[in-house]
């Protein structure tokens, strides 16, 4: 199931073709970094989404990141927090500004975390209640920075 | 004896241990318990498993016991434990059925008090509301687990991001101090849960935290709701995140100290509560700090640990220390940067999380910490990560500037301290009166930065006690002594000890009476009653050995007199491999380990938890329970023979290394 920054479930437009297969061509394919090359070559273009898993080196892929309109970073567990740094460095560093994709088993309880990490979308359990996800979202719009370090640190960094 | 099967588990609302009895119903006590043999045991077991899904029970196990008379014994000590209670408590568990432990009239507080009004660092409301808000998102996770949307595995991780664990005999809730500082207030908010949700007591941990061992899960998010009137918590005092950040328990009132480290210990709580990017690290991490060139933190056995300092200028920096821990692999940490300035704290902080975030061990629960990351890239390496981190973080980002320290350095409550002379007549009459008087003064005493002050250690540690617990009539006496005489200030200490930091020297007699009147004027700070004690198989699950009962008939075979005597000797008593009492930094440390069913006691020398940061080194084999006071007491005779002068033990150690001390384990048996 994929939702939205905002928590509401939206069609997922994507596929995700698995590792093993030899991916065919289509628009919005994701592909995992190995599978990148082969399928650039035979069909001439690249493919616009990545798959990644949390232990990615960003600097490796760092080539890629101007052909991409989504980059999918996948969770192996919920308390696996690598991914939450994978997007970081994706957004602050390497400057990428697509849609960036949690995937994996993550609770909406994480939601706030994920979007203040810069992802903007995410693929989650259909076992969860889609109105978690949202009111989670919803949650987090409204928070007010809520220590006082944040109130003084966005005052001397405007 | 017939060998047979037992179920025992914990009931999912109250956390009381139950097992399972022969119609598969679940009973409170071991005699109503049903016993199975191989083949009953398997419908026994599907039983359980079904128990767990309709969210009546959590965590069955299967355990082995024997039948004596009819009645079973479970064979397993800590069995035996869960059975019966804590066995430094006999009033308390299963051993307790039918008399509720002792209460006074239990009077709420007049709380919520305003935002502000409560703690030494003072909340806004927005601040206030933050922990309001927990306390509700976790009343509707504890209402969903209740109900069986949430199964354990993944409630779990909510509990524990609020402090709650389940142990030997029931849940416990660890609540925070930050920097050990708490107002009078805060502490009489904290008897007061103690009272009305638990049983009376709280215990300090090592890490400045208090913990309950008895509450209700139904209750918790009351309890949060009703710590948070009083701007107390219990964010990140579990789980695999940045930990209560900790620091020196004189901190704010030692003579020797350079900077106040609470404003830099509230700045990285208030960056690290809920990180975005660093709640779910590979393992916790621990960060303390210190303002103080003599280290009362154990900053160099954290995972970050930081010596706040001034320059030539006078401008504040910070030395910082990475990758130091106990637990299984005791490290001493790596000094990572000479020089850190002010303005740079948080950025290389961050730094040094996120190359442990990416790179730390997930594959190994044991091999997670930062320090094993350090020693698997060899510290060299590790250092130069870190800054090349730090020189790629964004520009814009993160800078500690002047204005928001000291923004948070006004929130704090400054005390009105007086101008006071130096010296005070009625002091220095007492003292030379009252030779009980003059030895507490002498070892639990510390010396205040502004003239004719004096910071007092309350002993918990008292002949027979257990180490770092205060009864919630405790805290009441001790909140009246620092509201009329510490300025309304108190502080807990990794060592288990409360501090009364800002005593006027013309009052200190009349305080040590005090405490006296209240059975806390024990004079042993220092010396080696002044034991820390994890709880150990009393109370924790993870525990190989009982740790209390070890430290306390240590205790006894050595009267004040001999303690004042032997001088200073920290002596330490883990429950297991994880260290949490800190026993590899004890001048002598005690390990518990399990060795075939029984308990046994593995004994280190010489470390230290201080500047001349060490590791103590294994004296030999381990030894049995009972022979561990007869080893002890060896130990300190050769000491008494070897030392020259007024040498401490730490010091005759090291000059004399550790051969003249194996002695007590030939002699032995």
């Amino acid at each position: 199931m994929l939702v939205d920054h905002e928590g509401q479930v939206q069609t997922d437009n994507w596929r995700y073709p698995s590792s093993d297969a030899l991916p065919t061509f289509a628009a919005r394919t994701v592909l995992q970094p190995q599978q990148w090359d082969d399928y650039h070559m035979r069909f001439g273009q690249p493919a616009e989404g990545l798959w990644l898993a949390a232990d990615q080196d960003p600097a490796q892929v760092r080539a890629l990141l101007g052909q991409l309109t989504l980059i999918v970073i996948e969770f192996a567990k919920s308390r696996d927090g690598r991914g939450f740094t994978l997007a970081r460095l994706l957004r602050e560093r390497h400057g990428f500004t697509g849609d960036l994709r949690a995937a994996g088993p993550l609770l909406p309880d994480q939601f706030a975390m994920l979007l203040q990490c810069g992802f903007t979308s995410a693929l989650v359990s259909p076992s969860v209640p889609a109105q978690r996800w949202h009111a989670a979202a919803a949650s987090h719009r409204q928070a007010r920075p809520r220590t006082l370090l944040q109130r003084l640190s966005q005052r001397s960094e405007a | 004896m017939n060998d047979c099967h037992l179920i025992c588990a914990n009931r999912l609302d109250d956390g009381a241990v139950v097992w399972l009895d022969a119609g598969h119903e679940w009973v409170e006590t071991l005699q109503q318990a049903g016993t199975f043999d191989a083949q009953a045991l398997v419908s026994a077991t599907l039983a359980a498993e079904a128990a767990v899904l309709a969210n009546q029970v959590v965590a069955p196990t299967p355990c082995e016991a024997w039948l004596v008379d009819g009645r079973p014994e479970p064979k397993s000590l800590r069995e035996r434990l869960r059975a019966r209670g804590p066995s430094v408590r006999s009033d308390l568990g299963k051993q307790a059925a039918g008399t509720p432990p002792s209460s006074i009239a239990r009077m709420r507080p007049v709380l919520p008090v305003e935002a502000g009004q409560a703690g030494v660092y003072r909340y806004d409301r927005f601040e206030r509301e933050f922990l309001k808000d927990r306390a509700r998102q976790f009343e509707q996770q504890v209402a969903r687990r209740l109900s069986g949307e949430l199964d354990e595995e993944a409630f779990k991780v909510y509990r524990l991001m609020n402090g709650l664990y389940l142990q030997l005999h029931g849940y416990m809730l660890r609540v925070a101090i930050p920097y050990g500082t708490l107002s009078a207030l805060q502490l009489r908010q904290l008897a007061y849960v103690a009272h009305t949700y638990d049983k009376g007591y709280g215990h300090l941990t090592t890490r400045q935290n208090i913990q309950f061992n008895w509450p209700r899960l139904a209750d918790t998010p009351e309890i949060l709701s009703v710590l948070a009137d009083a701007d107390l918590h219990c964010i990140q005092t579990s789980g695999n995140c940045i930990r209560n950040v900790t620091t020196d328990h004189f901190a704010g009132a030692a003579e020797d100290e350079v900077l106040d480290p609470r404003v830099h210990a509230e700045i990285l709580r208030q960056w690290s509560t809920e990180h975005p990017e660093f709640t779910y690290l590979p393992r916790k991490f621990k960060i303390a700090i210190t303002g103080s060139p003599k280290d009362r933190a154990a900053v160099r056995f954290h995972d970050i640990g930081i010596l706040a300092q001034r320059n030539a200028q006078g401008e504040v920096g910070f030395q910082v220390y990475a990758g130091g821990g106990l637990g299984r692999t005791p490290i001493v940490g790596t000094r990572v940067r000479e020089w850190l300035p002010e303005r740079e704290l948080l950025r290389y902080v961050e730094a040094i999380l996120r190359v442990y975030n990416a790179l730390g061990r997930r594959d190994n629960l044991y091999k997670a910490r930062i320090k094993i990351l350090v020693r698997e890239l060899k510290p060299g390496r590790f250092i130069e990560m870190i800054e090349e981190e730090f020189a790629s973080l964004p520009a814009d980002h993160q800078y500690l500037e002047p204005a928001i320290v000291q923004g948070i350095h006004a929130r704090f409550v400054q005390p009105a301290f007086e101008a006071l002379p130096g010296l005070c007549d009625s002091f220095l009459r007492a003292r030379a009166d009252d030779n009980a008087f003059a030895s507490w003064v002498r070892t639990n005493t510390h010396p205040h930065k502004k003239r004719g002050y004096i910071s007092a250690v309350i002993s918990l540690k008292p002949p027979g006690g257990i180490p770092g617990d205060i009864s919630a009539e405790e805290m009441l006496a001790l909140a009246d002594l620092a509201e009329a005489y510490s300025l309304n200030e108190i502080r807990v200490s990794h060592e288990q000890n409360v501090v009364l930091p800002h005593i006027r020297l013309v009052d200190l007699y009349s305080v040590w009476q005090a405490l006296r009147q209240a059975g806390l004027a024990t004079s042993n700070i220092g010396l080696l009653s002044d034991t820390i004690a994890c709880p150990g198989m009393d109370y924790c699950s993870l525990a190989t050995a009982r740790s209390v009962p070890v430290a306390q008939r240590i205790a006894q075979r050595f009267d004040a007199a001999r303690q004042q005597d032997i001088g200073e000797l920290k002596l330490n008593v883990s429950g297991c491999i994880n260290a949490c009492a800190h026993h590899h930094v004890a001048h002598i440390g005690i390990l518990g380990l399990d060795k075939a069913g029984h308990e046994n006691y593995q004994i280190t020398l010489g470390g230290s938890a201080e500047e001349d940061a060490a590791v103590g080194t294994i004296l030999g084999r381990s030894v049995p329970f009972e022979e561990v006071p007869d080893i002890v007491e060896a130990i300190v005779a050769i000491y008494l023979q070897l030392r020259e002068d007024d040498e401490r033990f730490l010091d005759t150690y090291r000059r004399v290394g550790i051969e003249p001390f194996k002695e007590v384990l030939r002699d032995a048996r």
